[in-house]
């Protein structure tokens, strides 16, 4: 299929034909369906929507996410996250207090579980389409981040995975967050007391070096592209890992090519996004925002 | 003689979308970042608050025009950009002049476009914007229009008009529906509706008999003019998009 960008505004399907307007796109009052944003065309079924190549992270739930604290509010109990996305999100007190139930005092001392500029992992539990997302801790992520690095990709470079926490066999753990953020640290081996030992160091370096590459390429950040970038780059040095002739021959090594664009992929399972409900024409404009084009 | 188009999008990689263009020898560098989350101070609860900054070559305070382009520029994109769509939230946009060579306004308007359509903001139609500049004639040239005046034609010229073109028309009673697209087709005839013109000078000299109709007569050709290389500035961002995406 001949792929061809749409402008903002322009028509794509006119009154007539039964369509749903979809990602990027909104529906007329005579019930014309144009663009509203630059992009590919994608059709699936009914649902026609505009793709762009780069957009903000929009919170969906169940999102595995890395964020920072920014501040705390404590008339609310809760923390303000920044996820990289339209809104700050929410980490409510209630998520960190399981155990037992939340006192005065609790709240008070909100500081001692997370303070601003603390890295977490969470999932995204709920996110209203134009409120602040909120943000639960799990038991089975961890949960607080330390002693490693991250790096901000964008997110649509980020896959849906059925992992999002992986262990890499050159023992390095890494979160690859749905919203682009990924968390790097030392694996258990190279742990010592829990804190990591100073050869790590070099590892979560040169992993992040890689993901940067990734990045700089526009291929999509997957467990087995890590993975497979890391074990050609092993002969080279770290500091000469961002330079391009060097990145060239790691990823001819690794078998890895830039992205072309973007491959029709399909809808989200009905239940989460679009944002306004699909059901068909309305009286008045129906506007869907853009989401994660992948899924 | 064309005037050159060079532009090189999404160069600014910690921005949501950027994009630095040059026409002629006007080179201007914009950055978007947003919509991200707001300032209590500066939010609005029903929609996006929209800023803009203009930035000179060597930094300093802006001048009387160039904080004019600064509003122009603000008042554009508000009824441009969607802002319904994303309440409480902060659309940031930077200006930065890095080579001036001209009217600025048109190249800045062009290039916060390619940013906002790298970025993915939501617009509600693609704004195009031409500089067309009537000639004064002198010996060996009768008058005549030309677009993207170079500085010193603009100096010369008694009348520069900044033209902001949309590519969307209003709802029309009566009128014809666009006919839609299908993928691969190149639209045949974009609609093309003028959203705003800032003239300065005079449109036509003061000792012409007939002033009202000469004056009206000239605003029809450079707006004629105008539109012509609209079409051109679409077809334009249609390929540096294409390109970028081709070679992301």
């Amino acid at each position: 299929m001949a792929q061809q960008i749409y402008l903002p505004a322009q028509v794509i399907d006119a009154a007539g034909q039964s369509v749903m307007s979809g990602h990027g796109t909104k529906m007329s009052k005579d019930g014309k369906v144009s663009s509203v944003c630059a992009g590919y065309y994608q059709r699936i079924g009914s649902v026609v929507s505009v793709i762009t190549l780069r957009h903000r992270y929009l919170a969906a739930q169940a999102d595995v996410i890395v964020g920072r604290i920014m501040g705390l509010s404590i008339e609310d109990s809760e923390w303000i996250v920044d996820i990289g996305s339209i809104q700050y999100a929410r980490l409510p007190l209630s998520s960190v207090m399981e155990q037992r139930r939340q006192t005065k005092k609790d709240v008070l001392n909100m500081r001692s579980f997370f303070a601003e500029g603390d890295l977490i992992c969470g999932v995204i539990y709920r996110a209203p389409p134009e409120g602040r997302a909120t943000i639960h801790l799990s038991e089975k992520l961890p949960q607080k981040l330390e002693y490693g690095t991250a790096v901000r990709v964008p997110c649509t470079l980020i896959k849906d995975l059925a992992e999002h926490v992986r262990h890499f066999d050159f023992d390095i753990d890494c979160i690859l967050g749905r919203n682009g953020w990924v968390w790097i640290a030392p694996g258990p081996a190279l742990l010592v007391g829990g804190r990591p030992i100073p050869e790590s160091f070099a590892r979560v370096a040169r992993t992040r070096a890689l993901i940067e590459a990734l990045h700089g390429r526009s291929c999509k950040i997957s467990p087995e592209a890590v993975s497979a970038l890391y074990r050609a780059a092993l002969p080279y040095p770290l500091d000469q890992l961002a330079t391009e002739p060097v990145r060239r021959a790691i990823f001819d090594d690794a078998g890895l090519h830039p992205a072309e664009a973007p491959q029709p992929t399909p809808q989200r399972p009905t239940g989460a996004t679009p944002r306004s409900s699909p059901s068909g024409r309305r009286d008045e404009d129906q506007i869907v925002t853009m989401g994660d084009e992948d899924d | 003689m064309e005037i050159p188009f060079r532009c090189d999008l999404g160069c600014l990689n910690r921005a949501d979308g950027s994009a630095r263009l040059c026409i002629g020898g006007t080179d201007i560098m914009a950055s978007v970042t947003g919509p991200a989350p707001v300032p209590a101070r500066k939010e609005s609860i029903d929609k996006a608050t929209i800023e803009v900054s203009l930035h000179k070559k060597i930094g300093g305070v802006l001048d009387n025009a160039e904080t004019e382009i600064e509003v122009l520029l603000k008042h554009t994109l508000e009824n441009c950009i969607l802002t319904k769509l994303h309440p409480s939230t902060l659309i940031t946009v930077t200006v930065q002049l890095m080579n001036v060579e001209g009217p600025i306004f048109g190249v800045a308007l062009n290039a916060v476009t390619l940013a906002l359509l790298d970025a993915g903001v939501p617009l509600a139609y693609t704004p195009a914007a031409v500089t067309v500049a009537s000639l004064a004639p002198s010996e060996g040239a009768p008058a005549g229009m030309c677009c993207w005046p170079t500085k010193a034609q603009a100096e010369a010229s008694p009348c520069v008009a900044q033209f902001v073109f949309s590519n969307v028309l209003p709802h029309a009673a009566g009128a014809p529906a666009p006919a839609p697209t299908t993928p691969g087709e190149e639209p045949a005839n974009p609609p093309v509706e003028v959203v705003s013109c800032h003239l300065a000078g005079q449109l036509c000299p003061l000792e012409s008999s007939a002033p009202q109709q000469a004056g009206a007569a000239a605003l029809v050709q450079l707006s004629e003019m105008a539109r012509e290389s609209s079409l051109g500035v679409w077809r334009f961002i249609r390929e540096a998009l294409a390109n970028k995406t081709h070679s992301a």
